[in-house]
């Protein structure tokens, strides 16, 4: 009897403990993640960083990469080849494999093939956000493109938005004059997400309007013509602390027929020809033997002007309030934000030591929270 | 001859291989010009025009044979036949898509006759253009 008991009292603790153990994984996937709000057949949802990764991580072990077809086609009389893509669950790209900037807004990666791996290509329409990292910065944005999920509304204004390493600076030969953009990475023509931070990047007129733009119009046009769907991700491509992302990963492949549509994984540079860029801050100079001085400098402008350009990453109109900013010394892991002169700026670690120009608001928008001291 | 083209305000065909755009409303007004002669395709266009299998004819050396009048071309390069050619169409997009492969056709040897702009099923605006030598 005593045996019995013993047994059922072992039996009890394996239980207990399988229990937690599913409760724990249970709560390990959800942990920063929000919860997915669907309108009509289209998934919204958000998830950090990390469990993007996860999902990459993944996918790399599923043993379906690597798998990379080849088929042969004879176009302008020369065999070139193209790919079926079969996933291994990339989405991330190292600056070492990039060429340098030569001239042409993007440039193709990994022979055109996009990395998606079969558990993600799917036929249901959706969107997946990224959190912010600590800086401030977007991560890795991913979806399924369909027509339930296009914008039936021209865009509204996203003025307010500060994506990180933003600045308000004009250059007289950048068209449009401003050198920066608030850059959707899923372009809103693709999924109308408007003011979403998640998705907004500090990128440049050239980026936006000659590297991104020709994807999402390529994309978007493909998907109204077929009504089939198209796997789209961005990853902006950052270098250590730096806010203003070098450029942004671009892949996508058609569902429905396999990718004879739609296929390619390209890299955009997030440079300006005549400008040389601090990706450190966001602040920038005419470059080299450019002679034309920028227009304004230094200066964060908010805009509450409306927009109505119907592309999907086009910049703001000429701002109506201006406000100066001031250069600020963050600590990136106690999330305190001083100012230079503070005791406590000094006090920072290298590893954990950021300048930064802009506004407190801008500061404490991403967390951060003002020292006791200097302020 | 007559070739048809399908252009990106940068000259630009296609991109890895696939054609930058398509609309319907292209390939009706392809065939509601041709008054029931038949349109030459490369195997590459084959399944852009699988509604129109008995209106078509494949051949990947269109320029190299003889007999054909209207060409449908993507993937070609076209000056090299640039004498065969009489009559160039071109529907432009509109639009700035990616693109690796131009048409290597110098519009500026040609004389522009027509142009007219219809409501593609996906795109806001196309314009046509018709093109002769002289």
């Amino acid at each position: 009897m005593e045996k019995l008991l013993k047994n059922k009292k072992l039996l009890g603790v394996i239980i207990a403990v399988l229990v937690l153990a599913v409760a724990g994984i249970a709560g390990s996937g959800s942990e920063d993640t929000d919860t997915p709000t669907t309108t009509g057949n289209a998934v919204v949802e958000s998830v950090s960083e990390n469990d993007v990764s996860d999902v990459v991580n993944n996918n790399q072990n599923n043993g379906i990469g690597n798998n990379t077809e080849k088929q042969t086609e004879n176009v302008a009389g020369k065999t070139t080849e193209s790919y079926k893509p079969v996933g291994n669950g990339g989405g991330s790209v190292s600056l070492d494999n990039i060429p340098d900037f030569s001239g042409s807004p993007y440039v193709a990666i990994n022979g055109n093939t996009p990395s998606f791996s079969a558990n993600e290509i799917t036929t249901k329409s959706y969107e997946s956000y990224s959190s912010l990292d600590g800086l401030g910065r977007c991560s890795v944005v991913i979806a399924c493109l369909g027509r339930d999920i296009m914008p039936t509304e021209d865009r509204g204004n996203i003025g307010q938005v500060k994506p990180s390493g933003w600045q308000t600076v004009k250059y007289d030969f950048v068209d449009g004059k401003y050198l920066y953009n608030r850059c959707h990475l899923i372009g809103f023509q693709l999924s109308g997400e408007n003011a979403n931070t998640r998705n907004l990047i500090t990128g440049t007129r050239y980026m936006n309007v000659q590297g991104m733009l020709p994807f999402e119009n390529m994309v978007a046009d493909y998907i109204k013509e077929t009504n089939n769907h198209v796997m789209y991700r961005v990853t902006p491509v950052f270098k250590g602390n730096e806010l203003v992302a070098r450029g942004v990963q671009i892949e996508a492949y058609s569902v429905e027929d396999e990718g004879d549509g739609i296929c390619f994984n390209v890299y955009c540079y997030n440079v300006q020809p005549g400008v040389e860029i601090d990706y450190l801050t966001g602040k920038s100079s005419l470059a080299t033997g450019t002679t034309k001085a920028p227009e304004t400098t230094n200066k964060t402008e908010t805009t509450l002007q409306a927009t109505t350009e119907q592309t999907t990453s086009q910049p703001t109109q000429a701002p109506s309030i201006v406000v100066t900013t001031r250069d600020f010394v963050l600590n990136t892991n106690s999330k305190k934000y001083h100012t230079p002169s503070c005791r406590y700026a000094n006090e920072i670690s290298p590893q954990n030591r950021q300048e930064y120009n802009g506004t407190t608001d801008e500061l404490e928008g991403w967390g951060y929270v003002p020292c006791k001291v200097c302020h | 001859m007559n070739v048809i083209l399908c252009l990106d305000d940068n000259k630009g065909l296609l991109f890895n291989n696939r054609r930058q755009s398509r609309d319907k409303a292209v390939l009706d007004d392809i065939f509601n010009g041709l008054n029931g002669e038949k349109l030459t395709i490369t195997s590459f266009s084959e399944k852009l025009f699988t509604d129109y299998c008995e209106k078509i004819t494949v051949d990947d050396t269109p320029f190299e044979n003889e007999g054909y009048v209207n060409v449908f071309a993507e993937n070609l390069s076209l000056q090299q036949y640039f004498t065969k050619i009489d009559k160039i169409t071109v529907y432009n997009w509109n639009r700035v898509y990616p693109c690796d492969f131009y048409c290597d056709v110098d519009f500026s040897q040609l004389t522009l006759i027509e142009e007219t702009e219809l409501m593609g099923n996906s795109h806001e605006k196309i314009t046509k253009q018709i093109f002769t030598k002289g």
